[in-house]
């Protein structure tokens, strides 16, 4: 019988910041995530969480150890590969949204399919339909000016959800909201994830956030501690 | 599309900064295309000026001489070169002349000038001369004739009429100095010192006989159709129009002063196009670069969404692409205002004066378009603007996406 693959493979990855001080942000760290997950990075500041999701995401490259998704390496990919394997494969949700502020909230979900190349009606029908999804029609043509801090990170989860990626990679996705935006930001990932079947992986400090994760790894000092 | 529509609108974060960077522009190439159209229509006038009143766009005399501008050695007679000249499509009239140096004469005073034999039919053809007639007329039947400039018929204190008397050096052997008595038929004043003042023209076949060479010329001056084809046409029939003893000059060849002063000129308008160039190229650049350093954050999030190096590329280069548009077509736009107002109401400049020393040349220069060099340096300064986005657009293009992510 075939070994089904992990989603996400890290094996033994460590990440080394050199300066005058060298520090260790992740120490041999190796975890999967299968398909359709709901998981929590947890830890406080600076325990080396944000750091294995940005290496997670390709965004930063470990100093050892590799990141294989579905089998594959992303190690060996270059600038450009890395580039498209993140524009299909992968959804990104930031902390402080990071929206493109020129753009309306419907061009911000849009952009990704235009990095994709989609043709402009297409592009259009998934924006609407995505935006559709948080709840957030009526705000498609809004600058995120003009947007609360809980409706911008609804139209960052649309972004990151456009394409259908693999999995959405969420660093500290609740922290600049309050507590009502988080749950129901939260709420609404969950239920992605349930209706969709997108693979969510977040990270997260707060007790309540991690209350709603199915599954939790929590992480000091850049070591997998325990999992719940 | 979506890319110029980003483009665009990240030029508006900063509406006040980009406005005075396409401002930067716009005035930048203004100042050169206005700068192209005064020092080429000084040029224009220069050449139309020189040609006009004495030069020719073309001469045919001899080969072996050292001044070309009054020739020691004479051409024996006006065939076959004037035949030659004539029958050539290109060429709109001829006009044969004698110069040499003598003495003017009249009742009360005498001066010593520039004697030019002319053709007078033939000279109305190609000669500025007889349009800046004051008093008079430029020659008529009499071969008696002789026509002066304003000042040195005050000089002389002639009135029309009055005897003149003129004297020169015979060239024939055994002749010493001989005279011939003109009426003073014309007064001409172009405000120009030497030719009001060191000029007289009188007609060919006399100044021939004063000369002792009855039928030689020191040269033939010819008409173009073209202006702008007096070096290729010089070169071209050098030997089939010229023949063995003389061949065919350009004006610049013949009057290499006015090349000296154009090429001055021409090499003045390249370091001031470099100078206006590179402010304008620095300023691209700072706006772009501070743009870029402002957006640092924005690019990282834009790799990260999955964006290849070449799109945050050509992102940067679409803003410059914009910026560089925007600001030439400013230019163009400005240039061509300020050059149209200039052209009809005229521009007074006091270096008209200066060459109104050496030849009639108006004070006021009206300014004409000269579109073909506006484009190139439209084209030039557009390139500069691409040139001035590529470092930030490389920086761009190669920055770490999670160190961007944390800039603030």
């Amino acid at each position: 019988m075939n070994k089904v693959e992990p989603l996400i493979k890290v094996k033994s990855v460590s990440k080394v910041y050199e300066g005058a001080l060298d520090v260790s942000a992740l120490r041999s760290v190796s975890l999967e995530i299968s398909r359709g997950e709901f998981t929590a990075l947890a830890g406080p500041s600076g325990s080396g969480k944000s750091t294995l999701l940005n290496i997670i995401g390709t965004l930063d490259i470990p100093t050892k150890g590799e990141v294989l998704y579905e089998g594959r390496h992303v190690s060996a990919l270059n600038e450009s590969e890395l580039a498209d394997f993140r524009l299909c494969s992968l959804g990104f949700i930031f902390q402080a949204y990071n929206l493109i502020p020129v753009l309306t909230a419907f061009e911000n979900v849009e952009y990704v399919l235009s990095l994709q190349g989609i043709p402009s009606a297409e592009r259009r029908e998934r924006a609407y339909e995505a935006l559709g999804w948080v709840g957030l029609t009526p705000e498609a043509d809004r600058r995120p000016d003009l947007l609360s801090g809980g409706q911008q990170q609804r139209v960052a989860v649309a972004r990151a959800l456009v394409h259908r990626p693999m999995v959405v990679l969420a660093d500290e996705p609740t922290a600049n909201l309050d507590s009502k935006t988080a749950d129901s930001l939260l709420e609404l990932m969950a239920r992605l994830n349930e209706e969709r079947g997108a693979t969510f992986l977040f990270s997260s400090h707060d007790p309540r956030v991690l209350k709603s994760a199915r599954r939790v790894i929590e992480i000091r000092d850049g070591r997998i501690q325990h999992e719940k | 599309m979506i890319l110029l529509i980003y483009a665009w609108r990240n030029l508006l974060r900063n509406g006040r900064r980009t406005l005075l960077t396409i401002g930067s522009i716009s005035a930048g190439l203004a100042a050169v295309m206005f700068g192209q159209s005064l020092l080429k229509s000084f040029q224009g006038q220069m050449i139309d000026k020189a040609t006009g009143a004495m030069l020719g766009h073309v001469q045919v005399q001899r080969k072996e001489l050292v001044d070309r501008k009054v020739p020691e050695q004479l051409l024996p007679s006006q065939e076959p070169w004037r035949t030659r000249l004539q029958a050539d499509p290109e060429v709109k009239a001829v006009a044969p002349r004698l110069l040499f140096t003598g003495l003017v004469y009249s009742a009360g005073a005498s001066r010593g000038v520039l004697i030019v034999g002319i053709e007078p039919d033939a000279e109305k053809q190609i000669s500025i001369i007889p349009d800046y007639m004051r008093e008079g007329r430029y020659f008529g039947k009499s071969n008696r004739d002789i026509v002066l400039g304003a000042q040195l018929a005050r000089d002389l204190d002639a009135r029309l009429g009055e005897r003149i008397v003129v004297m020169a050096q015979s060239r024939k052997k055994g002749e010493g100095m001989n005279s011939e008595l003109f009426r003073l038929a014309g007064i001409y004043k172009t405000d120009s010192t030497s030719y009001d003042g060191q000029i007289a023209y009188i007609p060919l076949e006399v100044a021939q006989r004063i000369r002792g060479r009855e039928g030689a010329v020191s040269y033939i001056a010819a008409k173009l159709g073209n202006p702008g084809r007096a070096e290729i046409f010089s070169q071209k029939h050098f030997e089939a129009i010229g023949g063995e003893t003389a061949g065919v000059y350009s004006y610049g060849e013949v009057g290499s002063a006015i090349v000296g002063i154009k090429k001055f000129q021409d090499a003045l308008l390249i370091v001031i196009l470099i100078v206006i160039f590179s402010i304008v190229g620095l300023g691209i650049l700072n706006t772009i670069s501070m743009s870029y350093f402002e957006r640092i954050r924005e690019f990282g999030v834009i790799r990260a969404l999955g964006a290849r190096p070449a799109t945050l590329y050509r992102l940067l280069l679409a803003e410059a692409i914009l910026l560089g548009l925007l600001g030439t077509i400013g230019g163009l736009l400005l240039g061509w205002l300020a050059i149209g107002f200039f052209g009809s109401v005229g521009l007074a400049l006091p270096l008209g004066k200066a060459m109104s020393y050496f030849m009639p040349f108006d004070e006021v220069i009206y300014m004409r378009p000269q579109w073909a060099m506006h484009l190139w340096s439209a084209l030039g300064l557009f390139a500069v603007c691409l040139a001035a986005a590529v470092g930030p657009a490389v920086r761009g293009a190669r920055l770490v996406i999670s160190d961007a992510l944390r800039h603030v």
